[in-house]
């Protein structure tokens, strides 16, 4: 064939992959952004020369037998001119940056060769003679039927699986260079595993390459399951701060009330004080001061000492069990107090274990006090030196029978109850070097949990 | 004579707690004395470690400027004197108080706001501590005092029920009266400490005599006073109806 047919037909075949190309990079990215008729002539021109360009190298590639060289060197050549000539293309249609431009334009070019190798699937017979009539027929099917067919194909799943909005955040999470590095070297990759496939042809039943793709394949899962387990502990956290947001804001508004009703008062003690500073009654200025001092600590302290303590509950899952069990006592007008001296990060048991045993002792020492004026109860969570101790105590009303605490249907509260202190042990019997703790002491029933942490 | 320290970083408040304390121990007659009143905890860990003794710390939780706060002060001290009294000093009415009492078993704390409040406190805490010293002469109550984690338990001997092998090696559960917790150790050791109020009556139980209410003969069973009971091994039978003595033996019998 003459340099100018093979030009002919290498115009025709680059202005079909052209046309793929500037569709799907359209599915990806979005609409091209051509704002006048001057950039839209620029971007028609430049891959009108992308096409001639691609064409003209082709046919002296193929003129001067470089497609021979060995390990297709040659054809690794003309992919990475095509890849660099995509990127200008892409460059010039969306004015993206580097990094996507290459990225986009490896995309497409795996793509285009996903649905050349699909329409390859029906040509097993690789090598055309074209001087044969039969021979030709079927490499211009081959070429102009089946191959449009295949990349089509690729076309209408990209559509399908919406890969445009994939695609999206992918750009957005910004490729790091070690990523922009691997897929520039996507050319000779794909020639090194063609490479092993031809090497342990003759081996049946083993092939680097399978094991290579299933390598990625798992890879992919693992970090697909992994991005969702952290998805999952993000929302679950986020779930506990809207929690603990709602409590600050429900507290503030309790805060502002109190600080309105200290600011009446306030001013009767103001104006009080003033008639005896008029008198140069200094004792009785003093005690005004102290009254007003205490008032403050007393109306307007405790809420905001409560929210220190909580604030000091690192562990999400402790914290959101203990906002909501804040929201029951409020409920229920149950008096209580929390201790957290210094943060609380982390503990050996697992989280929902934890918060299953603290549930118990919570929901024991409420129900103790529940209804009742003079009830109070009082939460420690102390952690320091590798110790971590739960302390929850609470005012004892009715008798305990100590042996009988923690048989299963054993209960203070009259029958059918009793089965939380025997879960609670059930559970702490699963670990080493924990220990339940139980005392009276001055009115109080106590429970304590203490954990070794190392 | 207990000596007492001041460490509080408020030169005005430390003088007016040396000064009212001074007059109160006068007043009262205490048998006590000032030390040392500083603002540097050092110093009063220095004075405490010249000469060990059970003494009485009023402390400021909030030192600035210094190496450790009062906390950490009140670990030190504890190091040294087991049995002195702490009493913590505080600006502030959020004291995580029950923190103190559990890990320095800290006496009782005083906010300083107020000076009226704060000699309230001080004679309060003077009153309890001579009464407590008064207590403690007379008693002469044994206690059992064991490790646990990172706390150290006392438990009257009179009160402990009986112990039991807990269903993990080392491992011992304490029934008293008032308390139920697990700690390491063993039987064996706990029956040569008690040899003679503690009855080994079975491979699992060590009981306290004093607090057996029955025992069936029949069944190798006892009843405790608490209502728990225990087995016992056959020939112990003999061992206990002597123990227990003629009181209890017709109840026994009767069984």
């Amino acid at each position: 064939m003459t340099f100018f047919e093979v030009m002919c037909g290498n115009l025709l075949s680059e202005g079909m992959t052209t046309i793929f190309f500037v569709g799907t990079s359209i599915l990806l990215l979005g609409e091209i952004p051509y704002k006048n008729r001057k950039h839209y002539y620029t971007i028609l021109g430049s891959l009108v020369l992308y096409i001639v360009v691609r064409a003209l190298i082709g046919t002296i590639f193929y003129k001067t037998g470089m497609f021979m060289w060995p390990h297709n060197g040659g054809e690794k050549i003309f992919d990475y001119i095509t890849i660099a000539g995509c990127m200008a293309c892409l460059w010039v249609m969306y004015k993206k940056p580097f990094g996507t431009c290459l990225g986009t334009a490896v995309f497409l070019k795996i793509m285009y060769e996903a649905g050349w190798s699909l329409a390859d699937l029906f040509a097993p017979n690789k090598f055309y003679h074209l001087e044969i009539l039969t021979d030709r027929r079927e490499y211009l099917f081959q070429e102009w039927v089946m191959t449009p067919v295949g990349l089509l194909l690729v076309f209408f799943l990209l559509y399908k699986t919406k890969a445009g909005n994939m695609f999206e955040q992918w750009e957005e999470q910004k490729l790091r260079p070690s990523v922009l590095v691997f897929l520039s070297f996507y050319p000779i990759l794909v020639q090194i595993v063609q490479e092993f496939v031809d090497m342990y042809e003759r081996d049946t039943g083993y092939n680097p390459a399978t094991t290579i793709i299933f390598l990625l394949v798992i890879y992919i899962i693992f970090i697909y399951a992994g991005r969702e387990g952290i998805q999952k502990k993000r929302i679950e956290d986020q779930n506990v701060s809207l929690k603990q947001q709602g409590a600050y804001i429900e507290n503030l508004e309790g805060l502002q009330k109190e600080v309105r009703r200290f600011r009446h008062d306030f001013k009767n003690m103001m104006s009080g004080m003033y008639l005896q500073a008029e008198e140069g009654n200094l004792e009785a200025i003093q005690e005004y001061i102290q009254e007003m001092t205490e008032d403050f600590d007393l109306q307007v302290g405790s809420q905001i000492r409560l929210m220190n303590q909580l604030a000091n509950i690192r562990v999400t899952e402790v914290k959101g069990l203990f906002l909501e069990k804040m929201k029951t006592m409020q409920e229920e007008e149950i008096r209580w107090e929390l201790e957290v001296l210094k943060p609380f990060e982390k503990t050996r048991l697992r989280s929902t274990d934890l918060c299953r045993c603290l549930g118990i002792l919570l929901d024991n020492a409420m129900e103790e006090v529940q209804g009742r004026k003079d009830g109070k109860i009082h939460i420690m969570i102390s952690s320091q030196n590798g110790y971590t101790t739960f302390l929850v105590k609470n005012t004892l009303f009715s008798p305990v029978d100590f042996h009988k605490l923690g048989m299963a249907g054993y209960s203070t509260k009259g029958s059918g109850r009793g089965i939380g202190l025997n879960n609670y042990k059930k559970i702490l019997e699963k670990y080493e070097r924990t220990l339940p703790l139980t005392t009276i002491q001055d009115g109080y029933f106590i429970q304590e949990l203490k954990i070794q942490e190392v | 004579m207990l000596p007492v320290y001041i460490c509080e970083d408020d030169e005005k408040i430390r003088a007016a707690q040396k000064e009212y304390l001074r007059k109160q121990i006068l007043i009262e007659g205490y048998d006590m004395e000032i030390v040392l009143c500083s603002g540097c905890p050092e110093d009063i860990i220095q004075a405490v470690k010249e000469s060990p003794k059970r003494g009485i710390y009023f402390l400021d939780i909030e030192l600035k400027g210094e190496s450790m706060d009062g906390f950490e002060l009140g670990q030190e001290i504890r190091k040294l004197d087991s049995r002195g009294f702490l009493i913590y000093v505080t600006a502030f009415q959020d004291l995580a108080f029950e923190t103190f009492r559990y890990h320095l078993e800290a006496l009782d704390y005083i906010v300083k706001g107020n000076p009226r409040k704060m000699q309230n406190g001080i004679r309060h805490c003077l009153e309890v501590i001579t009464e407590r010293m008064h207590e403690e002469k007379g008693e002469e109550r044994e206690y059992f005092s064991v490790k646990v984690m990172d706390v150290i338990k006392h438990i009257p001997v009179d009160e402990i029920v009986f112990f039991e092998t807990a269903g993990r090696t080392h491992r011992v559960e304490l029934h008293a009266v008032n308390d139920r917790f697990d700690f390491i150790g063993s039987l064996k050791e706990l029956e040569d400490k008690f040899k003679e109020r503690f009855l080994r009556v079975h491979r699992a139980y060590l009981v306290n005599v004093e607090q057996i209410a029955e025992l069936d003969l029949k069944g190798r069973e006892m009843l405790m006073k608490n209502g728990e009971r225990c087995l016992f091994a056959r020939g112990m039978k003999g061992a206990l109806v002597e123990q227990i003595g003629s009181g209890l033996k017709d109840h026994v019998l009767s069984l």
